[in-house]
C-alpha cells in the first residue's frame, strides 16, 4: 500500500500525512466551528460530511472553517499533483444537546484501578476523552465489560444510546464485541431494547468509535446497558489469549 | 567545528532561494525529488543509504547512532545478530560486533583523553556498558540500589547517557522511573533527579539525556520528556532551568551539533505506532526553525509554538538522527519495518 522506499527519490513515491482537524470537541450542544490543516506547499484539502470518503472529484474543496450543527462524519484528505494523496483523515461529532443526563449509575462490573475515569459519572459528563487514554476521562476494563445500571430521576423518553469507545490494538484496546440494552419503567422489571454485534475483526484499525443503538421512543425509569468486551486477544495480536482492555468515555441517551 | 565546502554550498543554496520552490516545507529540487525542510535547514532524501542486506546483516529496531572522529557511523541496533553495525561516510559497512546486548537503546560516543569509548544503555541488562569502540567492556553502570528508589534492577529501564567535561556519567531510565542517575567516572551513584509526578521539574518517559555545550555561562544538560513533548534543561548539578515545549512533537533524545538542537520525532499524533514520525531542528536559542516532512514552524504572537505535525510520510517513526560534518542527517527508525538508517541530505 505505502512505499517508503524510493528507487529513484521521485515525489511520486512519498504520501502525504492526512491533514489535521482542529476542533474544540466531538460532543456539542450548540452549533460550532471545525478548521482543517494542512500546511504544504500546494496542498489541497478535499472534505465530506456524508460519511462517503472524499477525493478531488468527490469532495468538497476545504476554504474556511466548517459550521456543523448536527451529527456528522467528517472525513477529510489531503491531496498534491505530485505526491500521493493522504489516508483519509475522520472524526465523528454528536450532538449531546438533548442528552439525559441520569440521577445514578451502578457500575457492576469495576473499571481496572489504573483507569477509574472520574468514577461512573465519567460516562455521562459529556467530555470526550482523546487519544491519551490514560487521562481521566476514559474508564478501563481488563477482560470484563462495562455493565451499567442508569437511573433517571423521572421518567424519561429516551430512543437512542450512543456508546463511544476507543481501539488501540497496540496497546491491547480493543472494541467491544457487542452491545447491548435493556430499558425498565420500574427499576426493577427489565425488557430488552436493542442489542448490536459489532463483528470485530481480528485486526482493528485505531482511534475512537462511535456505536449507535436505536429504539422505539418509550418512557423509562432505568436502563441496563451492557457493552461486551472483546475477550481474548486474537492470533495475531502479541499478546494473543490474554484479556484485552475495553476503554470507553461517554455514554450518550438521548 | 570547521565546515570544509563552505563556499560551493553557499552557492548552491543562494541559487534555491532564489527559485520559486521554496516556504512551505516542500519542493521539488532540480530533478524533481522532493527538499524536506525549513529556512536554512533543508534536505534531499536518501533512503537507501544505509540499506544492507539483512539475511547477512539484519537490525530490528535502529535505536542509536553515534560518529567517531575517523568519520566512522555506529549504529546500534536490538538484534542480537550484530548489535553494533559500523558505517564509513558512504553507507559501506565497514565491520559488526556485539551479540550480548537484547536491550540495546541508547549509544552515546565520548572522547576521554584522546581515547573514544561507547556507553551502550540497555533496558534489558538494566545497566550501562562502556565498552571501546571495538566492543570490549571497560566498565558497567548498574542500576542506584542504594538510592531507596528501585526495589530490585528490574525497575531500571535506562535508555540513554550523557558524560559530563569532568568525566561524570548521566543515565536516563526513560522506561523505568524517570530518574535521571548522575554517576561518577568510577561508576559510584552521586545523585537522582527529575523522576515521577507532575511539575516541571519532573519527568514522563525520560527518553534521552544529552551534554549541551552551547550554552556561554558553561555545559547543562537537556532532558527529554517525550510524553510532555518538551525538552528541558538542567544544570549539571540536576537543577531544573527551564521547559522548551515542542507540542505535538513526541521527541527523542537530544542531539547538539554546532549551534543548533536536533530531534527524531517518533510521532506527532497518538497511538505510538502512528507512523507519523519526523526531524525537528532548533537554533541556539533553542527556537525550532526546520522541521523536515513536518509542517512549518510557527510561533505566535505570544511566542508559544503552534502545534507540530507530519505532512509527508517520508519516515515512520525517527529513532535517532546523527549529524555529520557536512550537517547531513543520519535517521535510525523505530517499529518501522527493519529499515537501514537513512540519510538526509543538506542542500
Amino acid at each position: 500500500m505505502l512505499l517508503f522506499f524510493s528507487m529513484s527519490g521521485s515525489a511520486q513515491t512519498f504520501q502525504l500525512a492526512p491533514p489535521r482537524i482542529i476542533a474544540s470537541g466531538v460532543l456539542f450542544e450548540r452549533p460550532f466551528e471545525v478548521s482543517l490543516e494542512f500546511d504544504f506547499l500546494g496542498a489541497s484539502i478535499y472534505y465530506t460530511l456524508d460519511g462517503s470518503n472524499p477525493s478531488p472529484k468527490t469532495g468538497q474543496l476545504y476554504q474556511k472553517p466548517l459550521r456543523l450543527d448536527k451529527n456528522v462524519v467528517l472525513k477529510a484528505v489531503a491531496w498534491h499533483p505530485d505526491y500521493q494523496e493522504s489516508d483519509i483523515a475522520e472524526m465523528q461529532f454528536i450532538n449531546v444537546q438533548r442528552a439525559v443526563q441520569p440521577a445514578g449509575i451502578t457500575l457492576l462490573q469495576t473499571p481496572n484501578p489504573k483507569y477509574p475515569g472520574r468514577g461512573p459519572v465519567s460516562l455521562f459528563d459529556k467530555r470526550k476523552g482523546s487519544d491519551a487514554f490514560a487521562d481521566s476521562t476514559w474508564l478501563g476494563f481488563s477482560g470484563v465489560d462495562l455493565d451499567a445500571l442508569v437511573f433517571f430521576k423521572d421518567s424519561a423518553r429516551v430512543q437512542q444510546l450512543t456508546v463511544s469507545t476507543l481501539s488501540t490494538p497496540a496497546s491491547w484496546i480493543f472494541p467491544p464485541r457487542c452491545i447491548s440494552v435493556e430499558g425498565s419503567c420500574d427499576g426493577v422489571h427489565f425488557v430488552p431494547l436493542a442489542q448490536a454485534e459489532t463483528v470485530p475483526t481480528e485486526q482493528p484499525a485505531a482511534g475512537g468509535l462511535f456505536y449507535k443503538l436505536e429504539w422505539p421512543a418509550q418512557y423509562l425509569k432505568a436502563m441496563r446497558i451492557v457493552v461486551q468486551n472483546y475477550g481474548a486477544l486474537p492470533d495475531p495480536h502479541p499478546g494473543r489469549g490474554a484479556p484485552a482492555w475495553l476503554f470507553v468515555d461517554e455514554l450518550i441517551v438521548q | 567545528m570547521a565546515r570544509s565546502k563552505k563556499k560551493p554550498r553557499m552557492l548552491r543554496r543562494e541559487f534555491i532561494r532564489t527559485s520559486s520552490v521554496l516556504a512551505a516545507g516542500a519542493g521539488l529540487g532540480l530533478r524533481g525529488e522532493p527538499i524536506i525542510g525549513h529556512g536554512d535547514f533543508r534536505y534531499r532524501i536518501n533512503l537507501n543509504w544505509g540499506k544492507l542486506d539483512p539475511a547477512q546483516y539484519p537490525v530490528n529496531d535502529c535505536h542509536e547512532m553515534a560518529m567517531d572522529k575517523r568519520g566512522r557511523i555506529f549504529l546500534l541496533t536490538n538484534e542480537t545478530r550484530n548489535n553494533v553495525l559500523i558505517y564509513n561516510k558512504d553507507g559501506k559497512l565497514l565491520n559488526v560486533w556485539g551479540i550480548e546486548f537484547p536491550g540495546a537503546h541508547g549509544l552515546t560516543l565520548c572522547d576521554e583523553g584522546g581515547e573514544e569509548f561507547l556507553y551502550i544503555a540497555d533496558y534489558d541488562r538494566h545497566e550501562v556498558i562502556k565498552t571501546t569502540l571495538e566492543g570490549r567492556v571497560v566498565r558497567v553502570f548498574a542500576y542506584p540500589a542504594d538510592s531507596g528508589k528501585y526495589a530490585a534492577a528490574g525497575e531500571f529501564l535506562p535508555t540513554e547517557t550523557a558524560v559530563a567535561p569532568n568525566g561524570d556519567v548521566y543515565v536516563a531510565d526513560g522506561y523505568g522511573k524517570d530518574y535521571i542517575v548522575r554517576y561518577d567516572a568510577g561508576g559510584r551513584v552521586k545523585q537522582l533527579f527529575g523522576g515521577p509526578g507532575d511539575g516541571p521539574a519532573f519527568l514522563k518517559n525520560a527518553h534521552g539525556v544529552a551534554l549541551d555545550t552551547r550554552p556561554a555561562t558553561g555545559p547543562e544538560l537537556l532532558v527529554t520528556s517525550r510524553v510532555e513533548n518538551a525538552v528541558k534543561r538542567f544544570s549539571l548539578e540536576g537543577e531544573f532551568l527551564e521547559t522548551i515545549h515542542l507540542p505535538g512533537a513526541y521527541i527523542c533524545r537530544p542531539v547538539v551539533h554546532g549551534e543548533q538542537l536536533y530531534f527524531a520525532v517518533l510521532i506527532t499524533r497518538l497511538p505510538w505506532d502512528s507512523g507519523s514520525g519526523m526531524i525537528c531542528i532548533l537554533d541556539k536559542n533553542n527556537r525550532v526553525v526546520s522541521c523536515p516532512a513536518g509542517n512549518t514552524p510557527r510561533y505566535d504572537v505570544a511566542g508559544k509554538l503552534e502545534p507540530l505535525y507530519q505532512t509527508i510520510k517520508v519516515f515512520r517513526h525517527p529513532h535517532d538522527v546523527l549529524v555529520d560534518g557536512d550537517q547531513n542527517i543520519y535517521v535510525a527508525q523505530w517499529n518501522s519495518g527493519k529499515v537501514y538508517p537513512a540519510r538526509l541530505e543538506r542542500v
